[in-house]
């Protein structure tokens, strides 16, 4: 039974039955990012160290690829997710916090879209 | 629009050990999110070829270059510390009085951890 009145119900008022997917979302790429991540702490280590040739060839190696698509595209996911949280959290203006988590949203999905592109390009790159 | 002065709280009440970790977490994941973005520079530059890799090379064995890199690495060590108990939590674990203080100190032992062993994996 819905006791909203009809131009409350057309503004949109009252409960959003929304949200529950981001708080799954969020567990659940946090959980594929506990291994994956480890994973990326020993490669950032070891990136310091590695010269060109070093690197274009640990781009060729399929595994290591799908392994950093794996992590990036996940990372930039639950980042989103966080990051959305956040703004949500200190803009209060309505308008300013829209702009400001689409903006965000796009950004990532923009890195995401650039990281994929490099790292395809390099592993089918001779 | 609205100018009404908020009480204040980070300048007047000193936060327990849980409430610095959580601020900790929030800060690690932003700190991330922005490094996350840097990091889809390592693929582009490797593409764009070995003039443009060698720059990024260079920064990175630079000295600020190793502390960026540093910060980055202890920032995820403790985020990931941090997540997990955060996934515990909403397992149901790890809610009494006792176990919240003990936890977060066995946590940062274990951030602590993971930093050292990944500088030593670093050498």
């Amino acid at each position: 039974m819905d006791f909203r009145t009809p131009v409350a119900r057309a503004r949109g008022l009252g409960a959003a039955h929304h949200g529950s997917s981001h708080w799954w979302l969020q567990r659940i790429t946090a959980l594929v990012l506990v291994p994956l991540a480890c994973w990326f702490l020993s490669c950032l280590a070891q990136l310091p160290n590695a010269e060109y040739q070093i690197i274009h060839a640990w781009f060729h190696d399929p595994v290591n690829s799908v392994l950093i698509l794996a992590f990036m595209l996940t990372a930039l996911y639950h980042g989103a997710l966080g990051l959305q949280v956040i703004l949500e959290d200190y803009i209060h203006t309505r308008a300013v916090k829209y702009f400001a988590i689409a903006l965000t949203h796009m950004l990532l999905v923009a890195a995401g879209m650039t990281g994929v592109l490099a790292t395809l390009y390099l592993l089918f790159s001779r | 629009m609205n100018q009404r002065p908020l009480s204040p709280h980070l300048q007047a009440y000193r936060l327990p050990i849980t409430g610095l970790m959580s601020l900790t977490h929030r800060i690690t994941g932003v700190v991330m999110s922005v490094g996350a973005v840097l990091l889809v520079l390592v693929p582009v530059t490797v593409a764009a070829g070995p003039e443009r890799f060698n720059v990024l090379h260079e920064f990175l064995q630079s000295t600020t270059g190793h502390m960026v890199l540093w910060l980055w690495i202890l920032s995820l060590a403790f985020h990931l510390c941090h997540g997990l108990r955060h996934l515990l939590w909403d397992a149901g674990f790890g809610y009494s009085r006792e176990q919240l203080t003990r936890n977060a100190v066995l946590e940062l032992i274990a951030c602590i951890l993971l930093s050292i062993f990944v500088l030593l994996f670093s050498f």
